[in-house]
């Protein structure tokens, strides 16, 4: 049966090639399009680890002082995104969420021992053990630290493959040292590419290269060369060594939770407002209660990370595809018309109304997939384009490595996107040929044979 | 009435022609849409940074370990910078202009800073107008010992002189010539405040910062030796030698002082156009899907004109047999074709309208110019008569003999 219907949707493609080629061409210009536009999108604004997304929550807590004036802030109900250092340290005692990470970036100097090797940059992440375990880190040698190396000031250091490599070449590099911020640290894990996008556990743009290192949190007060971008809203001023930023009421530590269940969610809501109202009986936080625990793609979403201009394209991408679908329609509907006389002779030799419908829906389908399969062709060109273009920066030597990466993941398609262009290109051409099919089964079939 | 009866002939069966109608409306939507948002893209790319970017390039230097004073670190390599042959000016900066690094504070013309207006800050040593090669209309540029002398205490002591942009100057006090002696009040810091000495015609920030921002243009330089360890240099060369000074920089600089490293030695012309390229690629993207929705529907219409050629050529004929003429025919199927796309462009109105309304909550623009409406239904209507004419044509040279053959 299935088979007799595609031979007829091929002779039917074969006696009208013309139509059948700009059907395939237009479906397959407003698939690619369309599959250029969502995977530029997702690679911007997609939750690089939505499979924990239901566990994995940002602390805020508002520890403005009460507003002086206007509030220039585009969101200006949000409480700051990082939390002061006394309520990090007294949010990470908890012992209710399954795990808690504090953390902090900052830019230093890297280097090997050696006469010869002038230092370079690199970021270094200055975080708890439990963030590799959170974040699903994947690790190609060694491991995390200890929670002992958490407490006491351990030299060790997790890095990132880009650096093993490029200190000590290719290999297991666990158990060499290397210098960091003038201080000596014994590597004891090397993680693999890990390059979520965009870096859903920092503030700020997501094109910033990814972290090279990660040491021990403590370190932080022990570095007193390290930098760390912080904001005094009390005073006003920016201020950017751990010295000064700690003992201040400055919001400038990263914070996250793992809360494994609904009950957990709930106390752990429960133990942040508690420890707010604390706060505001001993005048600490002046402002009503607002503290916020978002999952990671409401804290993507009240980061402005994606771009609306790339909201715009892909809007812009489905409209086009919805003006292709309409296309297809009309051009189906004159393809079924032209060829209805030979379906008047098949109905009047006994085919029923729902084997002509089938017939033509198996051409339909036959003619989406082509356009569809056509249109993965033209969507993996474009993003080859667009990676050309748009990342020129990538391609040019002595600039960072880390950008080169970025710019392969986004102009690259994974699984999932070719599931859902595939799932796209067959609903365009169901929603195209559905009512051809259905009208050209549902005519009498006297009508055809008239003309004849 | 012909169109009258054209109207009623396609009415009898009208899913076809509202497809194209519906296609000829959401092309418009897109069209008049697209182009407003590329010109305001364009536009972007366009303006003025009023800088001479050709011949400035900068250096990013980190210090490291305890051995490093930035004060002395970057009084030394200043000395060095101008002391080369080719180098105009050099100064010292907090960041570099055209990045997205600058820093946002709030000023006010009032000692209350009641009303404060948003700006963007560079702290630079001295000589930042001539360095930039800002075009100073008013007073004149801050003197050398503006630059605070230097304070173990303090971690970045400021001047009391500021220079401004004629934008913010106009905002706050009328004008350039009222600006010049006023104080400005800063919201950091405890309250600074610097005496207003000088007024450039222009200074642009990034187009990044334009999208619901005022501060694009309204920026203050303020003297200060940037805070350490990361030291960011400007360098301005006279016209034509940047690449020669660059290329000996690069060889000396790094090894001129220990305790530091050179991250990166870049001309201000590349980063400005690294500031831009998302802007272009935008509207080279939008260009290029524009096309595509153009191509599509004029498609559309020319098979929609063909196939009702081809499936009348018996009526034409007939027609064409008892006495109408080619022009007849030909005036038969454009005016078809232009009852569709008039149909179109009268649904295209609506949601061009209202497309245009999500459009400037999205993207943060002002509302579509009525011209960009205009180009569209333009478009719209020149593609439609363009896409239906080979097919009338070719209606039109049906001969009268036809009527003759069939049935």
């Amino acid at each position: 049966m299935l088979w007799h219907d595609l031979r007829l949707a091929l002779l039917s493609i074969r006696g009208n090639p013309f139509i059948a080629a700009v059907v395939v061409a237009v479906i397959a210009i407003g698939i690619g399009t369309s599959m250029i536009a969502i995977t530029l999108y997702y690679a911007k604004a997609g939750n690089p680890i939505w499979w924990k997304n239901d566990v994995l929550y940002r602390v805020m807590l508002d520890s403005r002082p009460a507003p002086r004036g206007p509030e220039p802030w585009r969101h200006a109900d949000y409480p700051p995104v990082t939390l002061i250092y006394q309520d990090a340290v007294a949010l990470y005692r908890s012992d209710i969420p399954a795990a808690s990470v504090m953390m902090l970036a900052a830019v230093g100097p890297v280097s090997v021992f050696g006469p010869e090797n002038r230092p370079f940059k690199r970021t270094a992440r200055l975080t708890t053990r439990d963030f590799f375990a959170m974040f699903d880190v994947p690790f190609l040698y060694g491991q995390a630290w200890s929670k002992g190396d958490d407490g006491d000031q351990s030299q060790v250091v997790v890095i990132s493959r880009y650096l093993s490599e490029r200190l000590f070449g290719t290999g297991n590099t666990v158990g060499r040292s290397l210098s960091f911020s003038g201080q000596r640290f014994k590597v004891i894990g090397v993680i693999d590419r890990w390059q979520p996008l965009p870096r859903f556990y920092d503030v700020g743009r997501s094109f910033n290269p990814s972290d090279d290192l990660f040491i021990p949190f403590r370190w932080a007060e022990s570095l007193p060369d390290l930098q760390f971008p912080g904001f005094c809203p009390r005073t006003q001023t920016s201020v950017t060594l751990f010295k000064q930023l700690a003992p201040e009421e400055c919001p400038f530590i990263n914070f996250w939770v793992e809360l494994s269940s609904k009950q957990q969610y709930l106390a752990y809501r429960e133990f942040i407002d508690n420890y707010a109202r604390e706060q505001q009986r001993t005048g600490r936080f002046e402002r009503p209660l607002n503290n916020r625990l978002p999952d990671v793609s409401t804290w993507l979403e009240m980061n402005d990370v994606v771009g609306s201009e790339s909201k715009f394209q892909v809007i812009l991408a489905l409209v086009f595809l919805g003006i292709c679908i309409l296309n297809t329609l009309g051009l189906l509907l004159a393809k079924f018309m032209i060829g209805a006389p030979l379906a008047g002779l098949r109905r009047s030799l006994g085919a029923t109304r729902g084997d002509v419908m089938r017939q033509h829906l198996v051409e339909v389908i036959l003619l989406g997939v082509t356009g569809g399969a056509f249109g993965i062709g033209l969507a993996a060109l474009g993003l080859r384009l667009v990676r050309k273009y748009f990342f020129w920066q990538a391609n040019r030597p002595g600039d960072n490595p880390a950008f080169a990466s970025v710019a392969q993941s986004l102009s690259h398609m994974d699984g999932r996107m070719l599931l859902v262009s595939v799932g796209l290109s067959l609903l365009a051409g169901l929603l195209a040929g559905l009512y051809p099919a259905w009208r050209i089964g549902r005519m009498a079939p006297a009508t055809f044979l008239k003309i004849q | 009435m012909a169109i009258k009866a054209l109207c009623s002939s396609l009415w009898r069966s009208p899913l076809g022609p509202l497809l194209l109608a519906a296609q000829a409306a959401l092309s418009m939507m897109i069209f008049a849409n697209v182009a407003y948002v590329v010109s305001v893209r364009v536009e972007n790319t366009q303006r003025p940074t009023g800088m001479d970017l050709d011949n400035i390039f900068w250096i990013h230097s980190e210090g490291y370990g305890r051995n490093y004073d930035q004060r002395s670190a970057v009084r030394f390599d200043l000395e060095y910078l101008n002391s080369l042959r080719g180098v105009l000016a050099a100064c010292a900066t907090d960041s570099i202009p055209q990045t997205f690094d600058a820093q946002e504070t709030a000023v006010s013309a009032n000692p209350d800073r009641k009303t404060t207006r948003s700006v963007l800050l560079y702290q630079m040593t001295e000589n930042p107008v001539e360095t930039l090669g800002l075009h100073l209309v008013k007073g004149r540029g801050y003197l050398k010992n503006a630059v605070a002398p230097s304070d173990a205490s303090a971690a970045v002591a400021l001047g009391p002189e500021v220079v401004i942009t004629e934008a913010l100057a106009e905002r706050l006090f009328g004008s350039s010539d009222a600006a010049i002696g006023k104080t400005l009040y800063f919201t950091f810091a405890d309250s600074h405040s610097a005496a207003i000495v000088g007024v450039v015609e222009r200074m642009q920030a990034a187009p990044f910062f334009l999208p619901g921002t005022n501060f694009v243009n309204e920026i203050v330089l303020l003297p200060a030796v940037p805070a350490g360890p990361m030291a960011l240099y400007l360098v301005r060369t006279k016209p034509g030698l940047r690449d020669q000074v660059m290329t000996r920089v690069v060889k000396e600089f790094e090894s001129l002082q220990k305790d530091r490293y050179v991250d990166k030695i870049k001309t201000l012309a590349d980063t400005a156009a690294e500031a831009r390229a998302s802007d272009r690629a935008s509207a080279v993207v939008l260009a290029i899907l524009a096309s595509f929705v153009l191509a599509v529907t004029m498609f559309g219409l020319f098979g929609f004109a063909a196939f009702s050629v081809t499936s009348r050529t018996g009526e034409i004929g007939t027609r064409r047999a008892i006495g109408a003429t080619k022009s007849d025919i030909l005036k038969q199927f454009l005016l078809e074709n232009w009852i569709i796309t008039t149909a179109g462009v009268a649904i295209g109105i609506v949601v061009t309208l209202a497309f245009a309304l999500q459009l400037s909550l999205l993207l943060e623009l002002p509302r579509l110019p009525t011209i960009f409406l205009v180009f569209g239904m333009a478009l719209v209507w020149v593609a439609g008569l363009l896409a239906a004419l080979v097919p009338a044509l070719r209606a039109a040279s049906v001969p009268p003999a036809v009527a003759t053959r069939v049935a």
